[in-house]
C-alpha cells in the first residue's frame, strides 16, 4: 500500500487531488496537512511514499516546505510533486531548484497528472520507519 | 630530437630553402662523375648508377608535383563550399525572421546573432552584452535569480527539452526597456561547441505586432457596433433603468475602490478574499451592463474578470499588478463615465413623467435581462412577475435582490429553458416561461423564482463533479441534495465552453454569497424535464424600515 502525503491549506483542492489517485486506481493510504508545520510532523510519524505539495500556505510554505525537507538526509530522494498554477510559472523553477520531484499545474488536468504521476519511481521511499 | 627535425624540415621547405632539397642528389651526381672520369673497370657501372639514381629522383619529382597539384585543387573546391555555405548563412542570418543568438553561460551574446534580435530588444550592437542586462524592467530581480537558475537548468540538461520548454518562466512575456514595450516569445537549448563548451542556442520572437494589430481591429469594430447601439439603447431604455444601472455600477465600483485602497498585498491570505471580493462585484457590473446590452462594456469587464481570476490563482501579487488592476478598473469606470453622459444628455429630453416605482424599475431590468440572454441564445421566453408585493420590495435591499435575481434569470435562460425546436418537439409551448414572485410567508419574505425549462441535468452536473473531483468517478449518488450543493461552488459550471453569459462558475456562488449576507437562504426543486424552482427566503427582520 503507497503512502500519500497531500499537503494543501483547502480542504476542497485535497479531495480533488485524492480522488485523482483514487479514479488512477492506485491504493493509496491517505495523509492530509493543511500547513507545512503539519506535514513535518506527519513526515515524521509515517512512512511516506509521496508527498504532493501546494505552493502557498499559511504559516510554512510549499517551498519552505520542500527546502526543510531535502535537507534532511533521509528525504533526499522522497518524491515530492510541487502543485502550482499556470500564472506563477516561476515558482516552477524555483521549485524544481530547491528540489521537487516534478511539478503539476493548477487546474490538474487528468493525462498530465497521470504522465507525471507514472514517472515517479516509489522504490525511493523516504519514511522515518523502514520496515 | 623529433622537434629539432621538425623545424629543420620545416625551414629547408620555405621557398629560401628550397635549393637545399637538391644537395643530396647534387652529391651523389658529382660523386659518380668523379669515379667515371677517374676511369676504372667500374666506371661503367657508376655510369648506369648515376643514371638510375637521376631518374629515380625525376619520377619522384613528378608524382609529388602530382600530389601537390591535386590537393591544390581539391582545396580551392573546399573553398568554394566554404564560401557558398557561408554565402547562404549569411542570406540565412539576415532573413530570419526571429531573433536566434548564442550565449555563453554567462549570458554574454555572441557576434553572428541575426538582426531581428536587435529590434525586439530594442538596441544594436548586441555583441559582448550580457543579455539579462536587457530583462531588468520586465523581471524583478527575484524573478531574474529565478531565470538564471532556468538557464542553469538549460545547461547542465537537468530535465528533457519537452519540461525545459515547458517550464521556461519567460516563454511568452512583456518586454519593457525605456519607452520599448513588447510582447516576446522566448526558447533556450543547450548546443555543445566542438571544442566541448556549451552555449544557449536562443530565439526571441517579437508578437506584439500581430498582439497588438489584433486587439486594435477588434476594439475599432466593437466601438463602432457599441456607438450605432449604445445611440439606441439609450433612447429605448427607461431612463430609470439607466440611473439605476449607473448607480448599482457607481456603488460596486466605489466599494471595489475602497477594497483597493484598503488591501495590503503582504497579508496574502486576507488579500485573496478581498480579490475574490473584487471578482464578484465586477461580476455583477458585467452582468448589470448585460442587461443594458453594453457589449464592448461588458466584454471589457469580462477581460477584467479574466485578470483578476488569474491574479487570485497567483499567489505572489506584485505591486505592479496591483497598479495595472487599479488601471484596468480606472479604464472602467471612465468608460460607464461615457455612458451616464449620454444618459445624463438624453434625459434632459424627457425630464416629464412621473417617478417610476421600485418594483417597476426591478422587473424593467429582469425582463430586460431574460431578453438579451434569450436572444443571445436563440431562445423563446416570457418574463412573467405576477405576485409582487410592492411594499416588501420598497423595503427590500434592493441592489442584492437585483444581483440575485439577474444571476438567477440568466441562469434559467441559459441552463433551464430549451430551444423552441426542443420545446416542440417535447410537446411544450414554443415560448418557455418564466415567473417571479415575491410576497411574505410568515415571517420571512419568499422570493420565488420558477422556470418551465428542462429541469437540472443531474447526469451532467454528476459528470462534471466527476470531472472537477467533487465526488469520485465510481461514486454512486444515492442523496441527489449532495449534487444540487455542489452548483453553488465557486467554479462550478455545466456549461461547455465560457462565454460571456456563462461558464466561469462563478454565478450562482455570488448569489450564494449574497443571500448569505443578508441572512437569506435557498432552497431549489426541481423536477426532470418540468423545470426548476429557487425559493428564496429573507427574514423580515433584514428589511429596511
Amino acid at each position: 500500500m503507497m503512502t500519500v502525503l497531500v499537503v494543501d491549506d483547502s480542504k476542497i483542492m485535497r479531495a480533488i487531488v485524492k480522488n485523482h489517485f483514487d479514479d488512477m486506481g492506485y491504493a493509496c493510504e491517505y495523509i492530509e496537512a493543511d500547513n507545512g508545520i503539519s506535514a513535518l510532523q506527519a513526515l515524521g510519524s509515517h512512512s511516506v511514499h509521496l508527498v504532493l505539495l501546494d505552493w502557498n500556505m499559511p504559516q510554512l510554505s510549499g517551498i519552505e516546505f520542500l527546502r526543510k525537507v531535502r535537507a534532511i538526509e533521509q528525504y533526499k530522494n522522497l518524491p515530492i510533486i510541487m502543485v502550482t498554477s499556470e500564472s506563477a510559472r516561476y515558482n516552477v523553477v524555483e521549485a524544481l531548484k530547491s528540489g521537487a520531484t516534478d511539478y503539476i499545474i493548477k487546474p490538474i488536468n487528468d493525462k498530465n497528472f497521470r504522465d507525471k504521476i507514472s514517472k515517479i519511481d516509489f522504490t525511493k521511499v523516504g519514511s522515518k520507519t523502514v520496515k | 630530437m623529433i622537434n629539432f627535425s621538425v623545424r629543420l624540415i620545416k625551414i629547408l621547405t620555405t621557398k629560401k630553402f628550397r635549393w637545399v632539397k637538391f644537395v643530396p642528389v647534387l652529391l651523389f651526381a658529382a660523386l659518380c662523375a668523379l669515379f667515371t672520369l677517374r676511369g676504372g673497370s667500374n666506371r661503367f657501372v657508376y655510369l648506369v648508377l648515376f643514371i638510375c639514381v637521376y631518374l629515380l629522383d625525376f619520377f619522384i619529382r613528378i608524382a609529388y608535383d602530382i600530389v601537390i597539384r591535386s590537393k591544390d585543387h581539391h582545396i580551392a573546391n573546399l573553398r568554394t563550399t566554404v564560401e557558398i555555405e557561408n554565402d547562404r548563412i549569411k542570406v540565412m542570418k539576415d532573413h530570419f525572421k526571429t531573433g536566434m543568438f548564442f550565449m555563453t553561460k554567462e549570458y554574454i551574446i555572441q557576434d553572428q546573432y541575426t538582426k531581428p534580435l536587435e529590434d525586439a530588444l530594442g538596441e544594436t550592437n548586441l555583441t559582448g552584452k550580457n543579455f539579462t542586462g536587457f530583462l531588468g524592467e520586465s523581471v524583478n530581480a527575484k524573478q531574474l535569480e529565478t531565470l538564471k537558475d532556468y538557464f542553469n537548468m538549460v545547461i547542465e540538461r537537468k530535465f528533457d527539452d519537452a519540461m525545459l520548454e515547458d517550464i521556461n518562466p519567460i516563454r511568452k512575456f512583456n518586454y519593457i526597456r525605456g519607452a520599448v514595450k513588447k510582447t516576446l516569445t522566448t526558447s533556450f537549448t543547450a548546443v555543445d561547441q566542438y571544442n566541448g563548451e556549451i552555449f544557449i542556442l536562443s530565439n526571441i520572437e517579437d508578437i506584439t505586432e500581430a498582439a497588438l494589430l489584433q486587439e486594435q481591429l477588434w476594439e475599432e469594430e466593437a466601438k463602432r457596433q457599441e456607438q450605432i447601439s449604445l445611440l439606441f439603447e439609450v433612447l429605448q431604455i427607461d431612463p430609470m433603468v439607466c440611473n439605476d444601472f449607473i448607480e448599482d455600477t457607481d456603488y460596486e465600483f466605489d466599494k471595489i475602490n475602497s477594497m483597493l485602497k484598503d488591501s495590503n498585498i503582504s497579508d496574502k491570505e486576507t488579500f485573496k478574499e478581498i480579490l475574490t471580493d473584487i471578482y464578484q462585484s465586477v461580476h455583477a457590473i458585467k452582468a448589470n451592463a448585460i442587461i443594458l446590452g453594453l457589449n464592448t462594456f461588458s466584454f471589457h469587464v469580462h477581460g477584467v474578470e479574466t485578470k483578476i481570476k488569474s491574479l487570485i490563482e497567483l499567489f505572489d501579487i506584485s505591486f505592479e499588478d496591483m497598479l495595472k488592476l487599479s488601471g484596468d478598473i480606472e479604464n472602467l469606470i471612465k468608460e460607464k463615465d461615457n455612458f451616464s453622459d449620454a444618459v445624463k444628455k438624453i434625459k434632459q429630453f424627457g425630464e416629464d413623467g412621473e417617478k417610476k416605482k421600485n418594483k417597476d424599475v426591478l422587473i424593467d431590468s429582469l425582463k430586460r435581462a431574460c431578453r438579451r440572454t434569450s436572444e443571445d441564445l436563440k431562445k423563446k421566453v416570457e418574463f412573467i412577475a405576477d405576485d409582487i408585493d410592492d411594499i416588501i420590495i420598497d423595503a427590500m435591499p434592493r441592489r442584492i435582490i437585483k444581483e440575485v435575481l439577474l444571476q438567477l434569470v440568466r441562469n434559467s435562460v441559459y441552463h433551464g429553458i430549451e430551444s423552441p425546436g426542443k420545446r416542440i418537439e417535447l410537446g411544450k409551448a414554443e415560448t418557455g416561461k418564466i415567473t417571479l414572485s415575491i410576497k411574505r410567508v410568515n415571517n420571512n419574505v419568499l422570493v420565488r423564482l420558477q422556470d418551465d425549462g428542462k429541469g437540472l441535468d443531474f447526469a451532467k452536473i454528476e459528470e462534471r463533479c466527476k470531472k472537477m473531483h467533487i465526488i469520485k468517478k465510481d461514486e454512486v449518488i444515492k442523496d441527489k441534495n449532495k449534487l444540487l450543493q455542489a452548483i453553488f461552488v465557486p467554479g462550478f459550471s455545466t456549461a461547455e465552453k465560457e462565454d460571456i453569459h456563462a461558464g466561469r462558475g462563478i454565478g450562482l456562488n455570488l448569489v450564494r454569497d449574497r443571500i448569505k449576507e443578508i441572512n437569506g437562504n435557498i432552497k431549489l426543486q426541481t423536477e426532470q424535464g418540468k423545470g426548476t424552482v429557487f425559493n428564496i427566503f429573507v427574514p423580515m427582520t433584514k428589511l429596511i424600515n
